[in-house]
């Protein structure tokens, strides 16, 4: 059976290269210029200062979907504030997106936020796969839209 | 209608408490809405965390329970 829980990148790192490759391979763009090369050691050094937060989904002990996010202290406006947490992936292998898995992950990723005392968390998705819907059942807000351009020829 | 058949109401689908989440066909988004189905039914709220863990139908109907 599929569980979700929250884990330490430290757990899933020596194992997230082949899902990571799935994920690269259907949500990348400019996959000519990004190509899909994670780095290792600024993950486990961030997750050693205690500025990750991971959620894995889990069939059996095999790794089938993670969210990850970043966190912050607090917020580099806003000093008196709180712990912020801000998104970098998501992903749910195809075979997996049933029973609302995905759904849970996000619920357990904002248990887990909470009990780190994290005041405010930061999400977005690809326009071209896009869970707004999904995000607005689960009580976030749109607050912002994202932009991005290629500064070089891709 | 009792937290079982509302379940296999909202989803269309033949369910037991037995039944595993995983093998319904409900994607996030059915997930929720059933989820909040069942809240305004039952007047419950659940936690995130435990609405995380849910594994099964049964699970299901006894947090809400």
């Amino acid at each position: 059976m599929v569980t979700v829980q929250t884990e330490s990148w430290k757990a899933i790192d020596g194992e997230i290269e082949e899902i990571a490759g799935i994920h690269w391979q259907e949500l990348a763009l400019d996959k000519l210029l990004f190509m899909r090369d994670l780095d290792h050691a600024q993950y486990l050094l961030l997750d050693e200062m205690g500025r990750m937060h991971v959620t894995t989904a889990r069939d059996g002990e095999r790794l089938v979907g993670y969210v990850v996010c970043f966190i912050m202290p607090h917020h580099l406006h806003y000093m008196s504030s709180g712990p912020v947490a801000l998104a970098d992936m998501y992903y749910l292998l195809r075979d997996y997106r049933k029973g609302g898995l995905g759904a849970r992950m996000f619920l357990e990723m904002e248990r887990g936020l909470k009990e780190r005392g994290v005041i405010r968390a930061h999400m977005s998705c690809k326009v071209h796969e896009d869970h707004t819907a999904m995000f607005a059942l689960l009580g976030w807000k749109l607050t912002d839209y994202t932009f991005s351009k290629l500064l070089v020829k891709g | 209608m009792t937290i079982l058949e509302t379940i296999a109401f909202e989803t269309d689908q033949v369910v037991t408490e037995e039944t595993a989440l995983e093998d319904m066909k409900m994607d996030s988004l059915e997930f929720l809405s059933l989820i909040l189905a069942i809240s305004a039914e039952t007047g419950k709220t659940v936690d995130d965390g435990a609405l995380a863990q849910l594994k099964t139908v049964g699970d299901v109907v006894r947090e809400f329970s």
